[in-house]
């Protein structure tokens, strides 16, 4: 079941500079339990892309046109419509945790706020125990006490996990992870991305990826879309892509991966 | 956090002190004579005399100081020359019309300044925006004493409705808040706005969006408590230095607080009355900051000390 549909979408953004075509005419879809991943590097359109998806763009600044039909819904048509969607069936993971949330409220309070939208018969205590088990489910240790941490008492790995968690709280059928490990550790990012893999396994969400790391497109994708200004280069099968691209682009983007020995001779993935 | 107020308490008490021994050591710089402003036009040389002695002013400046100071630490700050009175008891006695006036003008700037400035803040770069910017800017370059005489003309005597001068009804209260109001709603409600715009710029305004939170939510509950602390600071800032004496606005009122009595009292170089002004204004404006700085851990919990939790 195809749950993102894209057609011939096109974003212009009004900037101090003008008019520009950031996004230009891309098609693509998204099903159930698939992660389709757009690559490139910054300002090819790829975070803008995700920003429409979610019809998160703001009016007065970006015009898009195009069909984008989220469960049966076109938010480019009915960005009002888009708005009911938000929280119910799509989330998103962002891109930097340490930014994502009010550094005023707990944890807890914001992951409750969510709570309280998605599964409004809940009491305050019944609450509490939901946000404490999705903290768990997101591997969060001593998951209680976290609740009532402020977000500048976590590291970035954990604040990323409680994103996921609050994502998750809404049981989205798509997940919006826009650059979702460019702000974290090395050795955190594995630990995110497998996260994420693993609750789509169990909730067979679709995962729309954004990032500029080939590493983490190889790792987590069924499909990739090559960006570059705007437009899709190529497209496929990962392992085609990263395998065997046809375009000069996409074998500069790979070429520009800084490789350890083992990489080069047998590959990791 | 007792040892932090104790810190604090100190600091303040230490900050009173240098500006009542500075202005003691000002006033006596200041070319006039009390003396003669006291024994009037017809005063012979022998009478200026009989009055310095009495004021104690013959005494060299350190004597002078070291007699201030032990009256300062009994709570005597000497007797007002002009009226004859405790210099302290005068100053006590027209301070609760500079805190009404102050208290209300505050209020007043609060309650227009913040729900202007998150409206316009949200609908930046449009008509209403910049109709507010074309209003925020004029409301600032109108002096204080143009506003006043202005509002006093059309509301006290064009059009009767405010009486025009003094504290006998609380009608009379409305022109003199309204004049300090205008002046602050302008600076205060700028602030507002620039807060406002760039936290609901923020990324955590975007991605509570994007979990559906509503938009009155996103504007209040995540914007402006945001927001809070340097508007808080502001206001808290701008109602101590009001409590210093609306000097300007109280003159043009007849209004019978601290800022119409300085005027008073420097006109007629009464020192110990200049001295117990400033004592009590600078007690009360560094009370006001203390209070305003003890109520940021309550707006943001990044500066609370000593609670942290685990990573």
């Amino acid at each position: 079941m195809t749950l993102l549909d894209v057609q011939d979408l096109q974003v212009e953004l009004m900037t101090e500079a003008g008019v520009v075509r950031a996004v230009d005419g891309i098609s693509f879809t998204v099903d159930r339990s698939e992660t389709v991943t757009l690559i490139g590097e910054s300002g090819s359109g790829k975070s803008t892309t995700a920003m429409a998806v979610q019809a998160l763009l703001p009016e007065r600044l970006a015009v898009v046109s195009g069909r984008c039909v989220v469960d049966g819904v076109d938010v480019v048509a009915r960005p009002r419509e888009a708005g009911k969607l938000r929280g119910r069936t799509i989330a998103m993971i962002p891109q930097d945790p340490m930014t994502a949330l009010s550094p005023v409220a707990t944890v807890g309070r914001q992951l409750g706020e969510v709570l309280a939208r998605s599964e409004p018969g809940l009491s305050r205590s019944a609450r509490r125990e939901r946000a404490t088990d999705l903290l768990d489910s997101v591997r969060i240790t001593d998951p209680r006490r976290q609740l009532d941490a402020y977000p500048h008492q976590l590291s970035g790995g954990m604040l990323q996990r409680v994103l996921i968690a609050i994502a998750l709280a809404i049981d989205p059928h798509l997940l919006v992870a826009d650059e979702p490990t460019s702000a974290l550790d090395v050795t955190v990012q594995a630990g995110i991305l497998d996260l994420l893999l693993d609750l789509q396994d169990r909730t067979s969400a679709g995962i729309l990826m954004i990032t500029h790391d080939i590493g983490v497109a190889r790792l987590v994708s069924d499909r990739v879309h090559v960006m570059r200004d705007g437009r899709f280069v190529e497209s496929g099968e990962v392992e085609a892509v990263v395998g065997a691209p046809q375009q000069d682009y996409t074998r500069r983007l790979l070429d520009a991966v800084p490789r350890l020995g083992a990489w080069t001779d047998g590959g990791v993935a | 956090m007792a040892r932090y107020l104790a810190l604090r308490i100190a600091q303040s008490l230490l900050t009173v002190f240098l500006i009542v021994s500075t202005v003691f050591v000002l006033v006596r710089l200041a070319p006039g004579d009390p003396a003669a402003a006291v024994g009037g036009p017809l005063a012979t040389t022998e009478d200026l005399q009989a009055i310095r002695e009495e004021m104690g002013l013959v005494d060299s400046v350190p004597q002078q100081y070291w007699h201030f100071i032990t009256g300062l630490l009994q709570g005597d700050l000497g007797m007002s020359y002009s009226f004859r009175e405790p210099a302290l008891d005068v100053v006590l006695e027209r301070l609760p019309y500079t805190i009404t006036l102050a208290g209300a003008a505050i209020l007043l700037t609060a309650l227009v300044a913040i729900p202007l400035g998150v409206f316009t803040a949200r609908r930046a770069n449009t008509g209403w925006d910049l109709g507010a910017n074309v209003g925020t800017i004029a409301g600032q370059s109108m002096p204080e004493f143009w506003t006043g005489i202005m509002l006093l003309t059309l509301l006290a005597v064009v059009v009767p409705i405010f009486p025009a001068s003094g504290f006998t009804t609380w009608s009379g209260l409305v022109l003199p808040a309204v004049t300090i109001a205008l002046l602050q709603v302008a600076l205060i409600s700028r602030l507002v706005h620039r807060e406002m715009a760039a936290n609901l710029a923020a990324p955590y305004v975007t991605v509570a969006r994007s979990r559906g939170s509503a938009e009155r939510a996103l504007t209040w509950r995540y914007a402006f408590a945001n927001s809070s602390i340097p508007v808080l600071t502001a206001l808290g800032t701008r109602f101590a230095s009001m409590l210093n004496g609306v000097v300007v606005v109280e003159v043009v009122f007849a209004w019978p607080g601290i800022g119409s009595l300085v005027v008073r009292a420097l006109e007629t170089r009464d020192y110990p009355l200049i001295q117990a002004t400033v004592l009590v204004t600078s007690l009360l404006a560094i009370g006001v900051q203390l209070l305003v700085d003890l109520l940021y851990p309550l707006l943001d919990p990044r500066v609370r000390v000593g609670k942290a939790v685990s990573r």
